[in-house]
């Protein structure tokens, strides 16, 4: 909907939907001051009646070239400080996702790999939800880091050390039968 | 008595009657936080301007420390002229806009220099925060740059209600540069509005920066000191005898438990007593230190304390 004039005092003034039960945020190159105060608007009207999701809450999204663009976590980050609430995130680490793929498929944890390239996100919900983790060396992390975190002594760090490694997903070709 | 914050706990007493001329009495002066102390939107709260002559009236200093980075204090002096209040001058008031500005020169400039090879900074902001940061001798990343422009050397995050994605995508690329600085006007999250509602503050904006970069931001507003040495500074001020009086238990409360300040806290703006009863309550340090010294339902309160 078009902004009511050029001013936070006006956007505030703009009609709200009665039927919006929840704010949703995702990732959003058109994020602007605007639609957080419209946020921030539906969630004070609602309080615990309008719910806060968040998609995920990764920080930086890759580019090729070894360049990043700001993630979703940042919009997520911005919400919940002007409203002072949590969001509920859907994404990985957390686990609702996997609830999400078991409730459909059946799934064993015990004889179930995951497959990722990000030690918060990937390793951390598999070792979460008792999968085992397999991390592939082509995304964002390097060896160095998981000998790190495997090195220190705080259990937080220890949690996003997967089970194994490969350079490529390409490797597991040779452990498939012809 | 008057003194410091700095020993024993707060306990939130309403200042009246005799309290009041013996708390007002031996103050040498007061800093007043603005929105919501001396007024609301577009309104003076009754009797603020007839407090502050008074005060004048009495020999004693007000000045005013606010977390608002939307306006230059030129701009101020003449809200305050326009709202009621008599005689205040830009000189008497320090914003976070203000402070920020002299913040980055001392960090840029090394406080003196004329601006040349120092680099740029990259202000996400208004115009009156933007005029701050010009008239403190430093460059705008974004005005009228060529293709040998100097580095940026500091992100300025502030009140930005055009802030957007692609000036948060700009922020993080000069930010990769570890010698380039993160600095924030204030930590507000939110501020209210008149009817009610509320609207994001730098808090918010600052917050999305940080989870880009991965850098923690240096805060110039209250709570934390700089502006009061800011004040210090030009003015002089001891903190025995000089009293702050604000609406936000977070900001200004915890402002003056940090420089050594006995506090007032208003009813007129953010806070509501009920919150600081709590923080008393509470079995938490860091809760102790939002407990105001004294309060009252209004500055106007404040008049029956001194000479007349």
């Amino acid at each position: 909907a078009a902004l009511p004039g050029p001013a936070p005092a006006d956007w505030a003034q703009a009609p709200l939907d009665p039927a919006v039960r929840a704010v949703l945020v995702g990732f959003d190159e058109h994020f602007s001051y605007a639609k957080l105060c419209q946020a921030l608007r539906y969630l004070l009207r609602g309080g615990p009646d309008c719910l806060l999701v968040g998609t995920n809450r990764d920080h930086r999204l890759p580019l090729e070239g070894g360049t990043a663009i700001p993630g979703t976590g940042c919009l997520v980050k911005a919400v919940e400080t002007a409203a002072q609430r949590e969001a509920f995130i859907v994404g990985k680490p957390n686990r609702y996702m996997f609830d999400c793929v078991v409730s459909e498929f059946n799934i064993d944890p015990a004889r179930t790999i995951m497959v990722g390239d990000r030690l918060d996100t990937d390793i951390l919900m598999g070792n979460s939800c008792g999968l085992t983790t397999l991390l592939t060396l082509t995304g964002v992390t390097t060896l160095e880091e998981v000998k790190g975190h495997q090195e220190s002594d705080c259990p937080t760090r220890q949690s996003l050390v997967p089970h194994y490694y490969v350079d490529s997903i390409a490797d597991l070709l040779p452990a498939l039968g012809e | 008595g008057c003194s410091g914050g700095g020993g024993g706990m707060a306990s939130c007493r309403r200042l009246s009657g005799a309290g009041l001329r013996e708390v007002l009495g031996p103050a040498q002066g007061l800093l007043f936080d603005c929105d919501g102390v001396l007024w609301a939107g577009e309104r003076a709260v009754p009797g603020a301007p007839e407090l502050l002559e008074r005060l004048r009236r009495s020999g004693k200093a007000a000045l005013f420390v606010s977390n608002n980075s939307r306006r230059s204090v030129a701009e101020l002096e003449r809200r305050f002229s326009r709202l009621g209040f008599r005689g205040v001058r830009a000189e008497h008031v320090f914003s976070s806009a203000l402070c920020s500005a002299l913040f980055l020169r001392q960090r840029l400039l090394g406080g003196g220099g004329d601006g040349s090879g120092n680099g740029r900074v990259f202000v996400m902001g208004g115009e009156g925060l933007r005029g701050e940061v010009r008239d403190a001798g430093l460059r705008l990343a974004g005005e009228g740059e060529s293709a040998t422009a100097e580095p940026v050397r500091a992100v300025l995050v502030g009140y930005d209600d055009q802030f957007t994605f692609a000036k948060l995508a700009q922020a993080c690329g000069y930010l990769r540069d570890p010698q380039c600085l993160l600095v924030a006007t204030d930590p507000d999250p939110w501020h209210p509005l008149s009817d009610g509602q509320r609207t994001p503050g730098t808090g918010s904006l600052t917050a999305a920066v940080e989870t880009a970069s991965g850098r923690k931001a240096l805060v110039v507003g209250k709570p934390n000191r700089y502006m009061f040495d800011c004040i210090v500074e030009r003015f002089g001020v001891d903190p025995s005898r000089t009293l702050m009086v604000g609406d936000r238990l977070e900001t200004d409360i915890l402002f003056g438990k940090n420089c050594g300040l006995s506090t007032i806290l208003t009813l007129t703006g953010v806070s509501r007593l009920e919150e600081a009863q709590a923080y008393m309550a509470s079995d938490s340090a860091a809760a102790k230190d939002l407990v105001p010294n004294y309060y009252v339902d209004s500055i106007a309160d404040l008049i029956p304390g001194l000479d007349e």
